[in-house]
């Protein structure tokens, strides 16, 4: 058991100077490269004495005595200036061969990541001065990966957490990755391709690393949960980040370069991006990263491409595009990060679209014309949206443009009310009908209340689906929509509302006009048929008459 | 095939009663079941109003409610029960007699002497003004009208309607005047 423990002890004494070394990277770049190269080699001496006198070590009490924390204390100075040559690590071609050094001690801690997870939980406890006894870690993590079948490394992470809800400690501590090593932007970006040669699909394990980075480009934030995204680079290329809200991180600023620690590697569509979650942390680096002049030529030719003018029947998603426009509606803003949204129209029909904050564009008005240059298309579930950002221009123009989405009018007897009429909730941000409180792409959001009927409308030869909207809802229920709120809230029956509403509205016949979608009408106006056809009816009546007459004097003859 | 709703076919008690031809399009088993009516009308679902003259409730454990449907040619008869909750709870509180309107689903069964009966299996069922009767009355006259006239021709589609019924289409115009008249 002793010697077990001086095994495990060793091999966490390494984890944790890669640790320092790790999360102490670059504060601060010095050009004393003099003083920092003797540094340097004093520090790979001290890490090779460490080692030696870690294997040699066979008493406890050694191991223990390497916990020191004097002894802590001097590696994480040195540590630090190593750091700072790797940030000059471009520069200076000698000093390069030492961070690979650096790197090849990082390799070396996975073997650290494959050893008994049970042991791994004791030790890391152990640090914060918390004994638990092995035997009772090792029952809790077999009935999760026995039992109930959990991967090791959520096992792994399930008992940690218990443990440090138990004793009251941070839990990120605890998951802050040993494994995260200093990675250049082209390793990240082969990642990916070599994930795609092996065809061997995502990689288990989470992948951590640090990077050094400069932020090129900060996108228009379309969502409240991240603080932050675009694309950093160094000299080996580019990726794009994301800073999750969640992080409590501070925002980071384009044109200034960073040390990334601790972020995930996360596989989307084929590449890896870069995310900074709670474990994470930003260090501001006062020594730029350069980006190869190729890549930041590559964002910014976006930005000054131009583009064609593409008529909205046209459209598809993901390309930049320019619109000459009628504004047909603008809706009640909804975010904070939007300056405006709506739809706009041409000759070939109608778009949505969204202004975001950060755009310098003026606002539209309703039913003026624009020429919107540079706007992305985005698409979502078959239908489009011309999103208007940073590198967006909005002019207006003094040409009429007519827009054409076809108005009908039909006349029938409403024959059902479908499921998702009555009193709805609607996803905050997206405007889409929200059941159960989630929203389909916003997950658990506060709807916002609205009325609404899907109904049916049937004339006898063919049915046709209509949405009639809150405000012709009101007047067709004579219910407004905080008399329904009230009356759903108080009864807490959705049910006999829709009950209701159905008793008023079915089985009669209405004159319905508005614009015709794929499958729905959407009312502009929702009138009662009035029984107007008297002159008609005579007319039927006299004609059936006539048929009846003919025949009969057919007959008679 | 995309799912298509049903028509609500536009349909006199008198025609609805007279009808006996039961058929399934294609083998499926749930594909629809449709009624042949006499003048050539294929139904599944229709929409009809008139006056309700009486219910009942002839269940003998559960609920289960008839109503009588007049409109100017005839009677139509309803039914529901248990797997129409809201059309039950509306005839077992219903005014009598009153004006409504019901859409339904037709359901038949054939007696033992292979006499079809027809009911209505109402899926909507609610009060409406004189007003809405009449424009159904209209609407249900000149529909049946048309398709009276078309069977007058010597259309390929309406073939199968004269190998299963010897239709006076004289009599069903009648009943369409006096329906107008009325």
């Amino acid at each position: 058991m002793l010697k077990e423990n001086t095994e495990k002890s060793k091999k966490d004494l390494k984890h944790e100077v890669i640790q320092e070394v790790m999360s102490n990277y670059s504060d601060t770049a010095s050009n004393d490269f003099d003083s920092l190269s003797k540094d340097l080699d004093s520090l790979s001496d001290e890490i090779e004495s460490l080692n030696t006198s870690i294997k040699t070590t066979e008493s406890l009490e050694s191991v223990l005595n390497a916990f020191d924390t004097e002894n802590k204390y001097e590696i994480d100075v040195d540590v630090n200036d190593v750091d700072e040559i790797a940030v000059d690590v471009n520069e200076v071609d000698e000093i390069n061969v030492d961070v690979n050094d650096v790197d090849e001690i990082n390799v070396a801690s996975n073997d650290f990541v494959d050893s008994d997870p049970v042991d791994e939980i004791r030790i890391q406890f152990l640090n914060s001065n918390i004994e638990i006894p092995y035997d009772e870690i090792k029952s809790r993590f077999d009935e999760l990966t026995e039992t109930f079948k959990v991967s090791k490394d959520e096992a792994k992470r399930c008992v940690v957490n218990y443990y440090a809800k138990k004793n009251n400690l941070n839990r990120n501590l605890f998951h802050r990755s040993g494994s995260a090593s200093l990675k250049k932007i082209s390793e990240i970006n082969d990642l990916s391709s070599a994930e795609n040669e092996s065809g061997s699909g995502k990689l288990e394990r989470t992948l951590w690393a640090n990077v050094a980075v400069n932020i090129v480009r900060i996108w228009d934030n379309p969502h409240e949960t991240i603080l932050q995204s675009g694309i950093a680079g160094d000299e080996t290329g580019i990726v794009r980040f994301t800073i999750w809200k969640s992080s409590d991180l501070s925002e980071v600023v384009e044109n200034k370069s960073y040390c990334f620690k601790n972020v995930v590697l996360r596989e989307w569509n084929g590449r890896y991006n870069i995310e900074l979650n709670r474990a994470s942390s930003i260090e501001e680096l006062k020594k730029p990263v350069s980006v190869s002049k190729e890549d930041v030529e590559k964002i910014y030719s976006v930005d000054r491409r131009q583009n064609v003018q593409i008529p909205i029947s046209d459209l598809t998603g993901d390309i930049w595009t320019d619109l000459k426009v009628r504004v047909l509606k603008i809706w009640d803003n909804t975010h904070e990060s939007i300056k405006q949204s709506g739809v706009v129209g041409d000759e070939t029909g109608i778009v949505k679209f969204t202004i975001w904050n950060t755009s310098d564009a003026e606002e539209m008005k309703e039913d003026e014309c624009y020429l919107i240059k540079n706007t992305i298309i985005k698409e979502w579930n078959g239908k489009f949206t011309a999103e208007i950002n940073k590198t967006s221009s909005i002019e207006k123009i003094d040409e009429d443009i007519k827009v054409n989405f076809e108005k009908v009018t039909i006349t029938g007897a409403s024959v059902a009310i479908q499921s998702g009429s009555g009193l709805i909730k609607r996803c905050p941000e997206c405007n889409k009908v929200i059941s159960r409180g989630f929203c389909n792409d916003h997950g658990k959001v506060k709807g916002v209340y609205d009325l609404r009927i899907k109904a049916v409308i049937d004339d006898g030869k063919e049915t046709q689906d209509v949405i009639i909207n809150r405000e012709l809802t009101e007047k067709l229920s004579q219910t407004t929509l905080d008399e329904a709120i009230n009356y759903v809230t108080e009864t807490l029956d959705t049910d006999s509302f829709v009950d209701n509403l159905k008793l008023s509205f079915i089985g009669r016949y209405y004159k319905i006009t508005g614009s015709k979608t794929e499958r729905y009408i959407i009312a502009d106006s929702v009138e009662p048929e009035s029984f107007e056809k008297s002159k008609e009816k005579d007319i039927l009546i006299s004609l059936i008459k006539d048929d009846l007459i003919s025949v009969t004097d057919a007959g008679a003859i | 095939m995309a799912y298509e709703r049903e028509v609500s076919v536009r349909i006199f008690a008198k025609e609805l009663r007279n009808s006996k031809v039961l058929y399934k399009d294609g083998d499926d088993q749930y594909a629809p079941q449709y009624l042949l009516t006499p003048t050539g009308a294929k139904i599944n679902r229709v929409f009809i109003t008139g006056t309700l003259t009486e219910t009942e409730n002839i269940g003998t454990e559960t609920e289960y409610q008839r109503g009588r449907i007049s409109d100017p040619t005839g009677v139509f008869l309803v039914y529901a029960g248990q797997y129409q909750p809201e059309v039950c709870r509306f005839l077992a509180d219903a005014k009598v007699p009153s004006i409504v309107s019901v859409i339904g689903k037709i359901s038949s069964f054939e007696t033992n002497d292979g006499n079809v009966i027809v009911s209505i299996r109402p899926e909507h069922m609610q009060y409406i003004d004189p007003e809405t009767r009449d424009m159904w009355i209209y609407e249900t006259a000149k529909q049946t009208y048309e398709r009276i006239l078309t069977l007058e021709t010597d259309d390929e589609t309406i073939q199968n309607v004269k190998n299963h019924y010897d239709v006076n289409t004289n009599d069903y115009k009648k009943m369409v005047l006096d329906a107008l008249e009325l």
